[in-house]
């Protein structure tokens, strides 16, 4: 089936994402919205089609009366509650296709929508193609969140990644004197008048707004400093290792702001004591390193120090940062503390202390830690303890006959206590042993025989020291114990995987591999999850489903991103969502139930997903491949065709263009020949114009141009068209104005010379017999804007109409005008391909065109 | 005295005929190819002064046989071509071409290039010093000054020398490459033809119009040719 050209120029305008702009402030009230509304009125202005899809006045009059200019998107109103505020409507916007959307307050969290966030939101909005233009304050930038916390003592819960926030294309500082805004505040332009007290006294002081400036303004040039850096020089790489305690929470910030400062990547690791779960806390401080752009590691071990350790040296990092807790001295005795465990042993390695602020009192901690030992106990164990306290106890009777030697007799109640430790669980049990063993050799065994006294001075130290040792013995073993039954899960565990890695191997059907890995998982958790290997088709047994599943499988499908229970995006449905791929690449989703699957577990399915991700991606390459060799033969033999065409095409017609010229040069030839000469001579010109047009859209449709952009100056680009333009109109006088400062813009340069081009030529036939273009160019508010007029005719309402709203040159009728052809159509796809726009308009002496495209920057 | 030798490959007939009228109108003596085989004899038996070669021959690729022209003979090259594309153009500055017409072209143009072409190897006296002047510009490669309609002009050292480049070198087509290493000391790599872009940009508008005309002709991509014509100060030239 052929396209038609127009849904085909469409496709590739949204195959691009759209920009973002976000308007950046200190505090409420500095006009991050008002000077939003200002520069969509200018777009409006320029032509641009700006929509609202939602925007919070706060009953401020002068932002109110900005925004009635504008198209609303209808806001979608939460269902059975009482109607607020509307969410933005996301479905809506898309639909309406505007150039760019106006969405306040970034940071919102949705009251009762498909996406939690509103910068989710936006996402999909970008990703469709649409531009937005944002507002955030910086106490929502999630890394600046306590920092600014601590200067305003205002806790902030709406936060936004600073991940996402760094794909923004511009970031603006609405910056204002503190003392000004203080002012404001006071007139009431802020908030409503009763209110103003209550403001002053929480945030609205002159201090901490100065301090909250300071913030904003490092964050945009930090933001612009990484805009302009090069890539590739990655000096460092940032390693934070967490525990429960709360100041890991400030080690992450910590490490979120260095690692972004360097632009370095940064790890948080996390180690295991084995055979527990993880606790809650932990798991927060994972997400909340997930959420900065971390990535996250978690090492099994039961000795803290030493796995980490052995990790750093595995990894080679060189800076570490942790967190740590200010104690007393008291507390510390006897204790090293980590940092120097590390060091000793890797005295080169660069260690950051985060310092915790949060003030817990050492007595609540210490009321707090026996709640941890829990007293289960097996009864078969106890009977095994009591059997083996029977047991030494009737042996050491018995030597009581063959010797009187009692070191004997401690050390069989020694033997007793290590086997009671080891064969059973936990530390309860060997402790019991170690007490009833020392009570029941002072009874039995010790003069006098049958009471807890002793005559003897030593025995009190034996009995003590009997005691102590038993504790450590029976400590020791018991570690021993439950570390075996750990390593002894971890490798089952590493065996099913690498049976499943093998097994994977032997087949490379998407269908199938999902199976084995799906099986797999069954046998491991006893439990039963579903995997997508298609949009439409999966394997296994899908869990309770929700209502709208199939919407939500699309949605993963299309975002890569986990969803469902325990995640972010719809959180309250009953499954679980896993894409299985890499990041823009979803090549699988797993479906699971959400209440079957603890975090930890979740953990552990993505590492039984990754053998399968890689065959599932190995399957699809191969795939692709082959696909590729048959395009790569395709695209050569319509690209050799192309340029022969184009050889074709062009000797003739610089035959005919050469031999015309040569005749108009010679002066005998009447006026009626040379008339016809200047006449063939123009419409050759034409044909010429149109060749070279529709061998660009050909190149575009076949994909022989790969639209990429490089830094080009405007005045390049001119000059150049102008120089091949005045190859065949020789007649033509063309006057070129160029500011002081030189100016840089994205753009694939052959076709935007072909696009000048083609103005120009429509400048000369609009302007009758103009000989004379005058060309302009300007930049403001950061678009190179190229005005090119004639002084001709002006355009007619019926002309400006067409050329402005981009109908598609009508095929059948034929085209009376030429200029309004396929040229123009041309252009105004150029100039979106380029973030830009084409207007016509009319000045007091003629036509005009007027081209705007975002500057990159300029140089003075 | 002597008219110059040109050879004109083309397989056109039309183009051909077009091209030889022109050329001999200007005053030059034309001998015709028409494939590569033609060229290669015609060459060894008339000596021409300047090549004039299309790309596109029926029994091998133009480049091919530039190529091989280039093995032996040093004879300057004028292009005509039909593509366009910047990669095409800049591998044609690689392997030796003084200069290119695109198709379709005007046949004053031609004549023009071949001109500046001609000159530029043929006629040698005082390069490098005396005064050039163009326009309103006048160029002391000695003292090293620009005047402008009487005035001087101050440059920047880069800018100077770019300008004295261009000036020894009327119409013809200077690549980034050649700038950068010429000026900078520096290859073009991925990128770092901005500064020469800036630095360009800086002269046009210090150098001004001629009469409404740029004095810089630009092909974005590729490089700059100096489009204004050149004198030699009288004095020099005895």
């Amino acid at each position: 089936m052929v396209k038609s050209s127009e849904a085909w120029l469409q496709d590739i305008v949204a195959q691009r994402r759209g920009r973002l702009k976000i308007f950046l402030g200190y505090a409420a009230g500095v006009g991050k919205t008002y000077r939003m509304l200002e520069e969509a009125q200018t777009r409006l202005a320029a032509g641009d089609d700006v929509v609202i899809g939602h925007i919070e006045s706060h009953g401020r009059a002068a932002t109110a009366a900005l925004i009635s200019g504008f198209e609303q998107i209808p806001e979608k109103l939460p269902v059975g509650q009482p109607a607020l505020l509307g969410e933005l409507n996301v479905p809506a916007v898309i639909k309406r296709r505007p150039d760019v959307v106006l969405v306040d307050e970034l940071a919102h969290t949705n009251a009762a929508s498909w996406n939690q966030k509103r910068y989710q939101d936006i996402e999909e909005i970008l990703t469709s193609g649409i531009s937005v233009y944002t507002t955030i304050n910086v106490q929502h930038i999630e890394s600046l969140h306590d920092l600014v916390a601590q200067i305003t003592g205002v806790d902030v819960q709406e936060t936004v990644p600073d991940a996402w926030l760094h794909q923004a294309d511009d970031i603006e500082l609405i910056d204002i004197d503190p003392k000004v805004l203080l002012n404001r505040l006071t007139a009431g332009l802020i908030y409503p008048t009763d209110k103003v007290a209550r403001a002053q006294d929480h945030f609205f002081q002159l201090q901490k707004l100065t301090q909250l400036r300071e913030i904003a303004l490092q964050q945009s040039t930090q933001q612009l400093s990484e805009q302009n850096a090069q890539q590739g020089q990655q000096i460092r790489h940032f390693l934070v290792a967490i525990s429960p305690a709360p100041s890991s929470e400030n080690a992450i910030r910590w490490a979120y702001r260095q690692a972004s400062a360097f632009d370095a990547p940064w790890t948080v690791v996390h180690v295991q004591k084995s055979g527990k779960n993880l606790a809650p806390t932990v798991q927060r401080h994972i997400n909340l390193a997930k959420k900065l752009g971390a990535k996250t590691v978690i090492l099994q071990g039961d000795h803290v120090v030493a796995t980490l350790i052995a990790y750093i040296r595995e990894t080679q990092v060189a800076n570490l940062i942790i967190g740590k807790h200010v104690t007393r001295a008291w507390y510390q005795f006897g204790r090293a503390d980590i940092e120097d465990q590390i060091l000793a042993a890797l005295p080169a390695l660069d260690i950051q202390i985060i310092p915790n602020r949060s003030q817990v009192s050492p007595i609540h901690r210490l009321l707090g830690w026996p709640k941890k030992l829990t007293l289960s106990v097996q009864r078969r164990d106890v009977w095994f303890a009591v059997g083996m306290i029977v047991a030494v106890t009737l042996i050491n009777g018995g030597m009581t006959y063959v010797t009187s030697d009692n070191a004997l007799k401690i050390m069989f109640y020694f033997v007793g206590i290590i086997f009671v430790s080891r064969f059973t669980q936990g530390y309860f049990l060997g402790l019991a042993t170690t007490a009833v063993s020392v009570l029941l050799f002072d009874l039995l065994f010790v003069r006098p025989f049958y009471s807890l006294q002793f005559y003897q001075n030593g025995y009190g130290i034996i009995f003590l020291a009997m005691f102590v040792s038993a504790t450590l013995i029976s400590s020791l073993t018991s570690k021993v114990t439950a570390q075996m039954a750990v390593s002894v899960s971890a490798a089952t565990q590493n065996q099913v995987l690498s049976d499943l890695s093998l097994q994977l191997l032997t087949d490379d059907q998407p269908e199938a591999l999902s199976t084995l890995t799906q099986q797999a998982i069954v046998n491991y958790f006893k439990r039963s999850v579903a995997i997508y290997f298609q949009r439409q088709k999966f394997v296994g047994q899908m869990p309770n489903q929700d209502a709208d599943g199939p919407e939500v499988i699309q949605w993963v499908w299309h975002h890569g991103l986990p969803a469902g229970a325990g995640t972010e995006t719809l959180a309250g449905k009953k499954a679980f969502y896993l894409p299985i791929g890499y990041p823009g690449h979803t090549l699988g989703i797993l479906v699971g139930d959400g209440d079957a699957f603890t975090l930890a577990d979740r953990l552990a399915l993505e590492r039984f997903l990754t053998p399968l991700s890689a065959a599932l991606k190995t399957f699809y390459l191969r795939q692709e491949a082959q696909r590729h060799a048959l395009e790569k033969l395709d695209a050569r033999l319509k690209s050799d065709l192309l340029q022969s065409v184009s050889h074709d095409l062009r000797t003739p017609l610089t035959g005919i263009l050469a031999s015309t010229e040569l005749l108009r040069q010679d002066q005998t030839q009447s006026l009626s020949n040379q008339r016809l000469l200047t006449n063939i001579n123009h419409e050759t010109n034409w044909l010429i114009q149109m060749i070279e047009n529709i061998l660009t859209v050909t190149r575009l449709q076949q994909g022989t141009i790969v639209f990429e952009t490089t830094p080009e100056l405007v005045e390049d680009l001119i000059l150049s068209a102008i120089e091949k333009f005045k190859w065949l109109h020789s007649q033509i006088k063309i006057d070129l104005t160029l500011p002081d400062a030189v100016i840089w813009v994205q753009a694939e340069r052959h076709i935007f010379q072909q696009m000048l081009i083609n103005i120009f030529d429509n400048a000369v036939k609009y302007g009758g017999n103009a000989v004379q273009i005058q060309i302009a160019v300007t930049v403001a508010q950061g678009q190179a804007i190229i005005t090119i007029q004639n002084s001709g005719q002006p355009f007619t309402a019926a002309q400006l109409a067409k050329i402005n709203h981009q109908t598609r040159p009508n095929m059948q009728s034929g085209d009376q005008q030429r200029g309004l052809g396929i040229g123009l159509f041309l252009c105004q796809t150029i100039a979106k391909l380029h973030h830009g726009r084409l207007v016509a308009q009319n000045w007091q002496g003629g036509a005009e065109m007027q081209l705007s495209i975002p500057a990159d920057k300029t140089t003075a | 005295m002597i008219k110059k030798q040109l050879l004109v490959v083309e397989d056109d007939p039309t183009i051909q005929r077009v091209v030889k009228q022109t050329l001999v109108t200007a005053g030059f003596t034309v001998t015709q190819a028409f494939n590569a085989r033609e060229t290669q004899s015609q060459l060894m038996a008339t000596l021409p002064d300047l090549l004039v070669l299309d790309l596109g021959l029926p029994d091998e690729d133009g480049v091919a046989l530039l190529k091989k022209i280039r093995l032996a003979n040093h004879v300057p090259v004028l292009v005509l071509t039909a593509r366009d594309q910047t990669q095409d153009k800049l591998k044609l500055f690689e392997i030796g071409v003084d200069d290119y017409v695109t198709k379709p072209f005007e046949p004053l143009e031609l004549v023009a290039r071949v001109r500046a072409i001609l000159s530029r190897t043929y006629d040698t006296t005082g390069v490098g010093k005396g005064q050039l002047h163009c326009g309103e510009l006048t160029v002391d490669l000695d003292a090293k000054t620009v005047t402008k309609a009487g005035e001087g002009l101050h440059l920047s050292q880069k800018e100077y020398a770019l300008l004295s480049l261009f000036v020894q070198h009327p119409q013809k087509v200077l690549t980034y490459d050649v700038l950068l290493r010429n000026i900078w000391g520096t290859h073009l790599l991925q990128g770092q033809s901005d500064t020469l872009r800036v630095t360009m940009a800086h002269l046009r508008r210090k150098i001004g119009t001629n009469a409404g005309q740029q004095y810089i002709g630009t092909d974005v991509g590729v490089g700059y040719r100096w489009l204004a014509p050149v004198e030699q100060a009288q004095y020099f030239k005895q």
